[in-house]
């Protein structure tokens, strides 16, 4: 039935290029059917006109029916052409195998290379659709998007630029504002400083100076004298609070101005280290000044350099329970130039490594906080570095904690003028006053100036034999009157002095008798000057004095 | 030596009586004489009239303040015009150390005043200014 079927079909127009194999197969049919003739009357119609040279491997199949209907039927030329025909098919189908087979041994060799060739093929395949793709698009988005873009670039930055502008004008107006506003804090709190410190003076003034003039009695019972040091003591740290609270608001709106004038080093050590002798004593600590490298005359901002020495004997003594706080000066030359180099050294608590930027910083005490032991403002080291930096130096501190610091302060040195030659030439002794009037001390402080040598004072003949002990004196000034009533008891006095380590002593005598002056000489003194003298003549007889003018 | 600071006549003018008190007693150790004028233009009255060796003078009182005191003083035809002025103040202003020097003050001593630094002051600008050509005499 299907063959039926199958059969119309193929005579049907539409299969007129399927009907030489749909009646190749009916051939086939009528062969096994044994139909011989009908058979090879259906090949005759399949191969009409065919070239059995040059068929294709599909009619092989129908040469080998062929050559068998043909034999069959007795037309053997005929078979064997087929048979021919069909063997050169099945060479070449076999060949075709062959290679086929070795095509594919190959293809499965290059199976992964071909693999990724593909891959790659087709990767870059699509690389370039995607980037043919995209340059397309590309030109488009550019002309469009470039259109686009510049359209709203130049909106953008003319809203950003807009902003940016009133961004710009709304800062500097705040900023102006917020200038002006500090300017005017700044210029509130100076003058609300300045104010209150005005009026902190004065009560402070009457404190102090009554306590400076009380312990300058030097009848005072030791009872009443330690009463009155306490008092006088108190006001000193109120006063040097205040000082600092005002040096902190200067630097703070940097209006600190540092003036350099000839300043005598050696006189200003002595007023910085003066302030603290009381205290070293009562805390039995050794305050030692080491000055045989000080250069005489500098020029410097000499109320700055002081402030600094007394803040770091301050802190020194302050910090420091049993031992030494020792002050040296020396001279460093290095590089261009010399420098002064001042250290001051304690032997306390120490302070530890993580803190030594710290205690630089306003307010801060080692042991800081609710336990703060040691009074003071915190603005000492603080103001004294900053004071330094002004002053074009600078302020370091070493320590060991349980042995002891080392604050070393490094100023460039300017030697000033002619008293500095003298002086640099000079043996590095000092002048030392004896007088009890404060007045005519400091008027002899004045005198001796030229002489460029450091001085010290001390009141009397009795209180001086503590410093003449120290061996570095190399002139000496003491009134006769001071010495005792007559000739008799100030010789004796010259001699006691002399015994004590007087060298170069120089004695001023009322008017004196040629005995006087015999007596005082044989006592030990270098010299007598007659009184009433003036100061210039003063000057002179004592530049006699100096050992290299001798 | 002690004897002859006695001889040196101070005026000091200031409104406040304790800072005149002070100073007074200040120096008294030294047998300075003192005397005192609580405003600046009874100070420059007790100049015509008086003979002193040096004046203090303070700053800010009622009525003249003691730079315009000083130009005062400065501006005398007389040999008192170069009588040695010490500024005594509890102003600490930047300039003020300027200012001082600019109307004429010879020095400038800080309130709350330290005696050594006062006296300082006093044997400085006596030194310097005091007396004739060779400074003051030591009797």
């Amino acid at each position: 039935m299907h063959l039926e079927r199958g059969l119309k079909i193929a005579e049907s127009p539409e299969a007129a290029r399927e009907r030489p194999f749909l009646n190749a197969v009916k051939a086939e049919l009528y062969f096994s059917e044994g139909m011989y003739n009908a058979s090879a009357s259906l090949l005759d119609d399949v191969f009409k006109g065919k070239d059995f040279e040059k068929t294709t491997p599909s009619y092989k199949y129908f040469h080998e029916l062929a050559a068998d209907v043909y034999s069959k039927v007795g037309r053997n030329d005929v078979a064997l052409q087929h048979f021919e025909a069909f063997k050169r098919l099945d060479d070449e189908a076999r060949e075709l195998m062959v290679n086929t087979n070795s095509a594919l041994v190959a293809a499965q060799f290059d199976f992964a290379n071909q693999d990724l060739k593909i891959a790659r093929l087709q990767a870059d395949q699509l690389k370039k659709d995607a980037e043919l793709a995209r340059s397309r698009n590309r030109i488009i988005l550019i002309v469009l998007g470039g259109l686009a873009l510049t359209v709203g670039l130049l909106g953008f930055n003319f809203l950003s630029l807009r902003r940016s502008s009133r961004q710009t004008i709304k800062a500097n107006t705040q900023l102006s504002q917020a200038n002006q506003a500090l300017e005017t804090a700044l210029k509130a709190r100076s003058e609300f400083l300045a104010t209150t410190s005005h009026e902190i003076r004065t009560p402070l003034n009457g404190i102090l100076g009554v306590t400076q003039v009380l312990l300058s009695d030097p009848g005072l019972s030791t009872e009443v004298r330690d009463r009155i040091s306490l008092m006088n003591g108190a006001g000193e740290t109120m006063r040097a609070m205040v000082n600092d609270l005002l040096d902190m608001a200067k630097i703070e709106s940097g209006t600190l101005t540092i003036e350099k004038g000839e300043t005598d080093l050696s006189g200003l050590l002595d007023d910085a280290l003066s302030l603290w002798t009381d205290k070293a004593r009562e805390k039995d600590l050794d305050l030692i000044i080491d000055r045989s490298g000080a250069p005489g005359r500098i020029l410097e901002d000499g109320p700055r350099l002081r402030q600094i020495v007394f803040n770091l004997l301050s802190n020194a003594i302050k910090f420091t329970e049993a031992g030494s706080v020792r002050l040296s000066v020396g001279v460093e030359t290095a590089g261009i130039g010399e420098r002064l180099i001042l250290r001051v050294t304690d032997t306390g608590i120490g302070i530890p490594s993580d803190k030594l930027d710290a205690i630089f910083e306003s307010f801060q005490q080692v042991d800081g906080g609710v336990t703060r032991r040691f009074e003071g403002t915190g603005l000492g080291l603080s103001i004294s570095r900053r004071l330094a930096e002004a002053m074009g130096g600078t302020l370091g501190v070493e320590s060991q904690i349980g042995e002891g610091s080392t604050f070393t302060l490094i100023l460039p040195l300017v030697r000033a003028g002619a008293a500095a030659a003298a002086s640099a030439g000079a043996s590095g002794g000092v002048f030392l006053i004896i007088e009890a009037n404060p007045l005519t001390q400091s008027v002899l402080k004045s005198v001796a100036v030229p002489l460029g040598l450091p001085v010290e004072t001390t009141a009397s003949p009795e209180t001086a034999a503590e410093v003449l002990s120290g061996g570095y004196i190399t002139v000496a000034l003491v009134d006769a009157a001071a010495l005792g009533p007559d000739r008799t008891a100030r010789t004796a006095a010259i001699a006691g002095l002399v015994a004590a380590g007087a060298r170069g002593l120089a004695v001023t005598w009322p008017s004196p008798e040629p005995e006087d002056i015999e007596a005082a000489l044989a006592a030990g003194a270098v010299k007598v000057i007659a009184k009433p003298i003036s100061a210039a003549r003063l000057t002179e007889a004592l530049l006699t004095l100096l050992p290299e003018s001798a | 030596m002690t004897a002859e600071t006695s001889d040196v006549d101070v005026l000091f003018v200031e409104d406040n009586e304790m800072n005149r008190r002070v100073v007074r007693d200040m120096l008294g150790i030294a047998g300075v004489n003192v005397a005192e004028a609580p405003e600046a233009a009874t100070g420059l009255r007790m100049i015509d009239e008086g003979d002193y060796d040096l004046i203090l003078m303070d700053l800010r009182m009622p009525g003249m303040d003691g730079l315009t005191a000083i130009r005062h003083i400065r501006a005398r035809k007389d040999a008192k015009a170069n009588l040695p002025v010490i500024v005594v103040t509890a102003d600490t202003s930047l300039t003020i150390r300027e200012d001082c020097l600019a109307a004429g003050a010879d020095d400038i001593v800080h309130k709350p005043v330290a005696m050594n630094l006062l006296f300082d002051a006093m044997g400085r600008t006596l030194t310097l200014r005091g007396g004739g050509d060779e400074g003051p005499i030591l009797a």
